[in-house]
């Protein structure tokens, strides 16, 4: 009995290496790091809680702004990401087979280009002179006098990058949801119209849904951590860190902000750990809501 | 209750203001209360000198330079006129023969002075002596080979560019260098089309677009240029939506942000060296406003038969001194007209210019003897609310910007004291939220079976709604699940939640205050919408095989709302302590709330009907319809039923004084 065990283990091992080299030995340093003041230069120096209670008593822009633009971009992008690419997988799996691998492939093209994209795609439309695509068809339509700074104003920051966000949350979780719905048995439908099932209303809340509900999970759990490691894009697209009066600030972009501009290493790994809370504290209700 | 005392003291402070201030003034001043209305307040210039022996002859522009000369374009007479100020003498006249009609003027700190004048079409330059030192006609510029250039206003930068206000030029302020070089429009009133116009233009033919759309700019009636700052202000007539006034930055772009309260015939601009913004209009008003842009008070009215100090029968142009009294003429009479800033003016910017100093406790001084002047200053509050912002005084800046009706900066100053407040009990929250998740954990060890709901009906069949819509309105037509009571009980308790929502939110989201509100209307509403609803929902059915009786119509909205009124319940103690850019939150938490009841609503009659999708969405909108017929039947009676009242009365009138 004891050999089988110490058997298992070593078939587990890979794994077992990468996972604590990789993740977790680096959150265990993280977590550490976050109880210390360290500049990258000096030894870290122990200061016991003093980042945590910084974090919510002393960084006014954390409390003014991160926080709710995290909540505001979290939700939008979680809730209405995960909204439309159900939609978006379950409209594709009603067509054909050609046009729907070629629209699949569409849909999920911009959330493998990410970074680059942005830059080139939208940058392009949301230019602030009047060159930019958006601002030109304004100007020739006379809605507009002068060229909107979208990417600098703190007005429209936001919003640009809730679209951008929607636009390439698309990823892993909707190819997820694809599958899950075209793996649904036709037989199954058939019989419930027997039964009296009347719409396809009817159809999704009693057959489709239970029927994928793993991969409804998936794309939760895939859609709440994309929604918050999304930062990047407002600093790719206001071109700066942090963006332009904090309008589009998102906790992962405060974190960049403190760890590899001021160099504040403890205090940044602090709001890392706060941000695993968060997004594992989410997780859980995810669980609590699609998990059997 | 406070309101109330507030505005007796203003009752008892404007009867007492009356004998003091009555002897000079001879028009109101008004300036903004908190809802964007004018009202009446204290007079901030009273009438001073009034100078007729000039004999001017519609005169159009006056200036003031730094020895406190005022320079009079006399246009009728082809001559300017300087006068001193100090000494009320005319220090002589500029005559020339080319003259035709003089009518803007600039003189430079160095002492040149700049005539623009239409009818000759060109812009003479004098020096101190009135030696004509230069005579600009039209640039030679091919690009403005095809321009009118009628100079009617006229100013000058620093290095000797000109800003000229063109009659007839539609493009923009000409901008035309030392040497007579065209230099292009420094700034263009372009016209903005809404949406709506947009459309029209895209499917519309030429003809049709020339006579639908006015796509002709506004044009700039004037130019002023601040010699302290070398800024460039300039007026706009015609309904400019706001941008009547504008400061320009060095490459012409509008500074102010926000829309500026201005007359639609403002004709002169004038900025004294505190900053402070001085407008004239055509119909004898004076504007004044703040640097920013933001409006403080106007006096002035037009003229009616009598001559009085102090209105206008027309108000080409007005200039300040170095007294700060603002000179105005009028431009069919011919005379000047001095006013004189009470002390509730000069308090005023001086509370503004110490502010800007950065010394806000003076500054808060100043603004509180305004308040002593005039406990109803919205401006005052403002001022006071920002300098204690300032001062991080906040829990009373917040109360003086909620009498000033400023949600934004009420907003800022309660994020403080929010913030304060937090900090102080942060380590209990924290101790309060642990030991729940504790507790929470411990009671999903002791029971297990906490998850059967043993409620009563009334609030379990709403609940099953919210999980399961289907089923449980099948429950509800199949089973006869659900009571009348219950569903009474809800709409009740619903109403007495939704009034709760429209009148009593946090200050930041209580957008009309409950004194502008129509509380009947919103009662008679809200049950007469819902009674016409189900009613008429009732009739289109059962004459369309909907399945449901009058009591399931009755139950189906009050169960499946049962979401809309949680989100309600909810917004309503949050509004009380969220800031400003947390409202995504609340309209969030609306948005979930109403479009899950109507979800649930829809699916409710499309169970409870047995119908299709597309038989329930034509159910819905005939019961639409039919709502609309009941209520015009409604009211027809209701006004036959008055007229039939009034006749027989009179029929009764007239038997009883016949008898």
């Amino acid at each position: 009995m004891k050999k089988e065990g110490s058997k298992a283990y070593l078939f587990l091992a890979p794994y077992i290496v990468l996972f604590s080299m990789f993740i977790l030995i680096p959150v265990i340093v993280a977590m550490f790091l976050s109880f210390t003041y360290f500049d990258v230069i000096n030894t870290p120096k122990f200061v016991g809680f003093s980042n945590y209670i910084a974090i919510f008593t002393q960084d006014e822009a954390f409390m003014k702004y991160v926080i709710p633009n995290t909540i505001l971009f979290g939700l939008v992008v979680g809730v209405f990401g995960y909204v439309l690419s159900f939609i978006l997988a379950w409209s594709l799996s009603q067509i054909q087979r050609v046009p729907r691998t070629v629209l699949a492939l569409a849909i999920y093209t911009p959330s493998m280009l990410g970074q680059v994209f942005i830059g080139v795609v939208w940058k392009t439309i949301f230019s602030g002179d009047q060159n930019g695509i958006l601002n030109s068809l304004l100007l020739e339509l006379q809605l507009i006098n002068i060229p909107i700074q979208f990417l600098l104003s703190p007005d429209y920051l936001m919003p640009i990058m809730i679209i951008v966000a929607l636009w390439s949350s698309m990823g892993i979780g909707f190819l997820a949801m694809l599958s899950g719905v075209m793996n649904i048995s036709s037989e199954q439908y058939e019989a419930a119209y027997v039964d009296g099932m009347r719409n396809r209303f009817q159809e999704i809340i009693y057959i489709t849904i239970p029927n994928m509900k793993p991969q409804m999970l998936f794309g939760a759990v895939m859609s709440i951590t994309g929604a918050f490691n999304m930062g990047y894009i407002g600093v790719t697209l206001s071109g700066s860190n942090p963006t332009p009066s904090y309008a589009g600030q998102l906790i992962t972009n405060h974190i960049d902000d403190f760890a590899f501009l001021r160099y504040e290493m403890g205090y940044a790994a602090a709001m890392s750990v706060v941000l695993l809370v968060v997004v594992y504290s989410i997780n859980q209700i995810a669980y609590k809501l699609f998990g059997e | 209750m406070r309101r109330l005392i507030i505005l007796c003291l203003a009752c008892i402070q404007i009867f007492y203001s009356v004998p003091t201030f009555a002897s000079g003034k001879t028009s109101y001043t008004y300036s903004m209360d908190e809802n964007g209305q004018y009202v009446k307040t204290q007079d901030a210039y009273i009438p001073n000198k009034t100078i007729t022996d000039l004999k001017l002859k519609n005169p159009e522009d006056l200036f003031v330079d730094d020895d406190n000369n005022l320079y009079i374009a006399d246009t009728g007479n082809k001559r300017i006129v300087k006068y001193s100020i100090d000494t009320n003498q005319v220090l002589g006249e500029i005559k020339h023969d080319e003259f035709k009609t003089p009518k803007g003027i600039f003189v430079t700190d160095q002492g040149d002075i700049y005539v623009a004048d239409a009818g000759a079409k060109a812009v003479f330059v004098f020096n101190d002596k009135f030696e004509l030192t230069q005579h600009n006609t039209k640039p030679t510029t091919p690009i403005f080979e095809e321009t009118n250039f009628e100079p009617s206003k006229i100013a000058v930068d620093s290095t000797g560019n000109m800003y000229i206000v063109g009659e007839g030029v539609y493009s923009g302020i000409i901008q035309i260098s030392t040497n007579n070089e065209f230099l292009g429009y420094f700034t263009v009133n372009k016209t903005i089309l809404t949406p709506m116009q947009a459309f029209q233009k895209l499917i519309f033919s030429k003809e049709q677009e020339e006579k639908m759309i006015d796509i002709t700019p506004n044009t700039f009636s004037n130019v002023f240029l601040d010699n302290n700052q070398g800024i460039v202000y300039t007026t706009t007539m015609g309904k400019s939506s706001g941008t009547g006034v504008k400061k320009h930055s060095t490459n012409g772009n509008n500074m102010f942000s926000k829309k500026i309260i201005a007359r639609d015939d403002t004709t002169d601009v004038y900025v004294d060296d505190r900053g402070i913004i001085y407008t004239a209009s055509n119909d004898g008003y004076i504007f004044v406003y703040a640097k920013d842009g933001e409006f403080i008070y106007s006096f002035g009215a037009p003229a009616q038969k009598e001559d009085i100090a102090g209105v206008f029968t027309r108000l080409p142009a007005i200039a300040v001194d170095k007294n700060y009294e603002i000179w105005a003429v009028d431009g069919e009479k011919g005379y000047l007209q001095s006013f004189t800033p009470t002390e509730y003016a000069s308090t005023i910017y001086l509370a503004m210019e110490k502010y800007e100093k950065g010394e806000y406790e003076d500054s808060r001084e100043y603004w509180q003897e305004v308040l002593n002047l005039n406990q109803m200053s919205i401006l005052a509050h403002n001022g006071v609310g920002k300098a204690q912002l300032r001062n991080q005084e906040y829990e009373s800046a917040m109360h003086h910007f909620e009498l000033s009706g400023d949600k934004d900066l009420y907003s800022e100053a309660f994020w403080e004291v929010r913030n304060d407040w937090l900090q102080d009990y942060l380590i209990i929250i924290v101790g309060i939220v642990l030991l729940f998740i504790i507790l929470m954990k411990l009671r999903g060890r002791f029971y297990k079976s906490s998850s059967e709901l043993t409620t009563r009906q009334l609030s379990a069949l709403p609940l099953m709604i919210c999980k399961n819509p289907f089923d449980a309105y099948y429950e509800l037509r199949k089973f006869r699940q659900g009571t009348f009571f219950g569903a009474s009980l809800i709409y009740l308790i619903g109403f007495i939640i939704y009034m709760t929502y429209r009148t009593n939110k946090g200050y930041i989201y209580q957008l009309t205050k409950i004194e502008d509100m129509d509380i009947n209307s919103i009662v008679i509403g809200y049950f007469a919408i819902l009674g016409l609803f189900i009613l008429g929902n009732y009739l289109v059915t059962s004459i369309n095989d909907g399945l449901g009786n009058l009591k399931q119509v009755y139950m189906i909205p009050a169960y499946g709302a049962f979401p809309a009124v949680m989100s309600m319940l909810i917004v309503i103690p949050l509004s009380y302590v969220l800031v400003q850019n947390e409202a995504f939150v609340l309209s969030m938490i609306m948005w979930i709330g109403v479009a899950w009841s109507l979800l649930n609503i829809f699916i409710g009659f499309q169970t409870v009907h047995d119908y299709t999708f597309k038989e329930t969405v034509f159910s819905l909108v005939m019961t639409v319809v039919m709502m609309i017929i009941v209520a015009v039947m409604g009211i027809i009676v209701t006004i036959m039923w008055e007229e039939l009242y009034q006749f027989i009365l009179s029929i009764g009138k007239e038997l009883f004084r016949d008898v």
